[in-house]
């Protein structure tokens, strides 16, 4: 399927070198300094710093999405799911939340969509048990 | 598992076979949160409220002192014979946004594509190295020299 006319014209824009300000001028990924703002703007701001956690989020946004609850209700599980996942130890959280996943996307679903889900499932694990493994 | 929520000492003063290290990268001294194993096996939960320095002593037993080692990396190490150069190649690395550190007759990077592209540019000496790298960009506390 071919994108939007305004799609196209936007990627256009951004994929052109000429537009941007300063030719060369890159700046390159900065790590989130936690001790630079308050304590609580640091734990309010923890989870979206770390792969995990975003993973975590992802998971239970995408649950409560494809359980048909509605795009505002999978963001408040998600943003809910990636604080509370701060006071879990990650791997093991991401291991067991990343195979309810894999049988919502197994059950009833497409096959390449079982595909990805199950590709989506066996990295997480995986990278799961290389952080247990790190530890 | 031991939490950590702040350093006991700056520095061990105890003899260098006494003090057991745990190596951490540079970016866990920015973080509140995080895990770490000594070189003992023993572990740590950090949930810190005050930053942590290099060197510093987390827990301490009649054995020895856990302390804190961060991790070498490596970096361009840029010679800045001049004071013209030194403040050409700041100019330029900087106009890059990277943490530099600056030392007496060199200027260390870490190593990334637009730096490689950048050294292969300019006639400037250098080499490349693996450090304790510690950058400006750190706050002073973090950056001070070990003792």
């Amino acid at each position: 399927m071919l994108p939007p006319p305004r799609l196209v014209v936007l990627l256009l824009l951004f994929c052109c070198d000429a537009l941007h300000a300063h030719p060369g001028h890159v700046h390159p990924p900065e790590e989130v300094d936690e001790f630079d703002v308050e304590a609580f703007l640091s734990a309010a701001a923890h989870p979206f710093t770390d792969l995990d956690h975003w993973l975590t989020m992802l998971v239970a946004g995408g649950l409560v999405a494809m359980a048909g609850r509605g795009p505002g209700l999978a963001m408040v599980s998600a943003v809910t799911a990636g604080y509370v996942s701060v006071f879990f130890p990650t791997p093991w959280l991401l291991t067991l939340s990343l195979v309810p996943l894999g049988g919502v996307l197994w059950k009833g679903q497409p096959m390449a969509v079982r595909l990805a889900g199950t590709t989506v499932v066996v990295i997480g694990v995986l990278l799961a048990a290389l952080r247990v493994s790190l530890e | 598992m031991m939490v950590v929520r702040q350093m006991l000492a700056e520095h061990s003063l105890r003899p260098e076979g006494e003090r057991v290290s745990l190596f951490i990268e540079r970016h866990l001294f920015l973080k509140r949160r995080w895990q770490g194993v000594a070189e003992d096996g023993t572990a740590f939960d950090f949930d810190l409220e005050s930053r942590l320095k290099n060197g510093c002593v987390i827990h301490q037993t009649d054995d020895a002192d856990y302390v804190i080692a961060q991790q070498e990396e490596p970096v361009f190490q840029i010679a800045t014979p001049t004071v013209a150069l030194a403040a050409l190649v700041g100019w330029k690395i900087g106009n890059l946004h990277f943490p530099v550190q600056i030392g007496e007759g060199f200027v260390r990077v870490t190593v990334d594509p637009m730096i490689q592209e950048l050294l292969a540019t300019e006639d400037w000496s250098y080499e490349k190295a693996r450090v304790v790298f510690q950058p400006l960009k750190l706050p002073p506390q973090v950056t001070s020299p070990n003792p």
